[in-house]
């Protein structure tokens, strides 16, 4: 995994601590960052943004003095990126006085997180997860998102991706041993898979993104459906 | 260096007030601007191509295609300019910040408004608007870095190429890097500094540039710097949102 990452929370609703807090700790691992999460509660002038990469604040009840503060921050801190939690339209252009990076409307859900992460990229930058692998002529370097899937293939491995697939100089149980489960999970001898990249199960097999159809293991398929189930509900299910 | 402006407003008073405030910004700061009006999201689409305009002042409530339509088909083709809405409306907050707008001012807008948002504007996008000044035979010369291809080092002259050109200055590799320092040039070469933004594609030895030049790849670096541009288009990709929606 990459370099750890800190991100601090100040909000004073316990409900949008919790889902916040959940639903930052699932894009994590879906991501593959290795995250450190600071949940405050206060006034945002006591905020402490020293190591941090990512500071998230809950505009409800912001104070004047408090939008000051964080425009303080912003400028002592540059390497620290400011996502806002907003309720409303109205305080959504408040806040651009604080010039966030990012800004996620409450009631906040996993989409809205995700969204505002990605516009947030160079500060969390460091805490990716890579694999680096000898391949032939080469090696493979790629972060560990990116990864679909996995194939065994004799003392090889078959890297499946967005991009296509790579043929990496590495046994299917040694990159497994590298891979943070989960969100990876072993689901048969010859196969490893991201959960975020299956679309569906039927039967005893997994439907992935790209329609290529993996049977699960009869050992296994109980460990899978649960494995599956609890990544989907850590994501999606608050908000449906 | 002339920065670009467009204001998409149908009310024409609207329109030459703003013109108006950013002028007085421009005399007290020192910038210089090139505005152009337009009096619709239609006009504005019809006239807009990436790169045309630094800033874009745009009103929401419009006939046609209004403000968030239009910003929404701009952003889709350009995620470099600063955008600003400066509308009646507060509907918009926070789809706003979809669009990656700089600021959203509600009118009446003060000149003190105003100056705050292009003063953030100016800072945020400073790497958009930075150049170098070169000597070139008699003339001093001011170029864009975002212009630039590459630079080449022959017999102790400098030959940057841009789109249009190409300029020669007697400077030094070493120096020229040193003072550009930005982290879209790559020293590929001991004679070739390129800017990635302009790299097409990438052959086993050489960057193809936009323009269809080639610029070499040194052969003691080269695995390098290979692993150097694939993490800068990386670092490039995310940030216009080209590594969303993984699944």
């Amino acid at each position: 995994m990459g370099k750890m990452v800190r991100f601090a929370v100040y909000t004073n609703e316990e409900k949008t601590a919790q889902r916040v807090s959940a639903f930052l700790r699932a894009w994590a691992e879906e991501i593959c960052v290795e995250l450190q999460l600071a949940m405050e509660s206060g006034s945002p002038a006591a905020l402490d943004a020293d190591g941090c990469a990512l500071l998230l604040v809950d505009s409800a009840g912001l104070a004047r003095q408090d939008i000051a503060c964080l425009q303080a921050v912003r400028a002592a801190y540059p390497d620290c990126g400011l996502v806002l939690l907003a309720e409303d339209d109205r305080t959504a252009i408040d806040v651009y006085q604080c010039h966030p990076n990012a800004l996620v409307p409450k009631p906040v859900t996993y989409s809205g997180l995700d969204a505002a992460m990605e516009r947030c990229f160079s500060f969390w930058q460091k805490g990716l997860g890579w694999l680096d692998l000898p391949a032939q002529h080469r090696r493979v370097h790629i972060p560990l998102y990116q990864l679909f899937y996995a194939e065994a293939a004799g003392r090889s491995s078959v890297l499946y991706r967005a991009g296509g697939a790579l043929q990496v100089n590495c046994a299917l149980s040694a990159l497994e041993e590298s891979l943070p489960q989960p969100p990876f999970l072993r689901v048969q001898k010859s196969f490893v898979v991201h959960l975020g990249a299956v679309r569906r199960v039927s039967g005893g097999e997994l439907i992935m993104y790209n329609d290529k159809v993996i049977s699960v293991a009869r050992g296994r398929l109980r460990q899978v459906q649960e494995a599956l189930a609890v990544y989907r509900r850590a994501r999606g299910a608050e908000e449906g | 260096m002339r920065i670009s402006v467009a204001i998409c407003d149908d009310l024409e008073e609207e329109r030459l007030q703003m013109a108006r405030l950013l002028k007085n910004y421009g005399r007290r700061k020192g910038v210089a601007w090139e505005i152009e009006l337009l009096e619709s999201g239609a006009a504005f689409l019809d006239l807009f191509r990436p790169g045309r305009w630094d800033i874009i002042l745009m009103d929401i409530y419009m006939d046609g295609p209004d403000g968030m339509e239009a910003a929404r088909r701009l952003r889709a083709q350009d995620s470099e300019c600063a955008l600003l809405f400066v509308t009646t409306s507060v509907e918009h907050g926070i789809a706003s910040y979809e669009l990656q707008a700089s600021d959203y001012l509600v009118k009446p807008v003060a000149q003190r408004d105003l100056d705050a948002a292009l003063d953030w504007c100016l800072q945020e996008k400073r790497e958009y608007f930075r150049t170098i000044n070169v000597r070139s035979e008699w003339d001093e010369i001011e170029i864009l870095l975002r212009d630039i291809l590459y630079i080449e080092i022959r017999r102790h002259t400098a030959f940057i190429h841009t789109a249009g050109r190409v300029v020669q200055t007697p400077r030094g590799m070493n120096a020229l890097e040193e003072e550009i320092a930005s982290e879209n040039f790559l020293r590929c070469h001991r004679s070739f500094l390129v800017n990635q933004r302009h790299i097409l594609r990438m052959e086993k030895r050489d960057f193809v540039m936009d323009n269809g030049d080639l610029v070499p790849i040194g052969s003691s670096d080269a695995a390098a710097t290979r692993r150097k541009f694939m993490d800068w288009l990386f670092l490039r990709n995310w940030k216009n949102g080209g590594a969303a929606g993984m699944f």
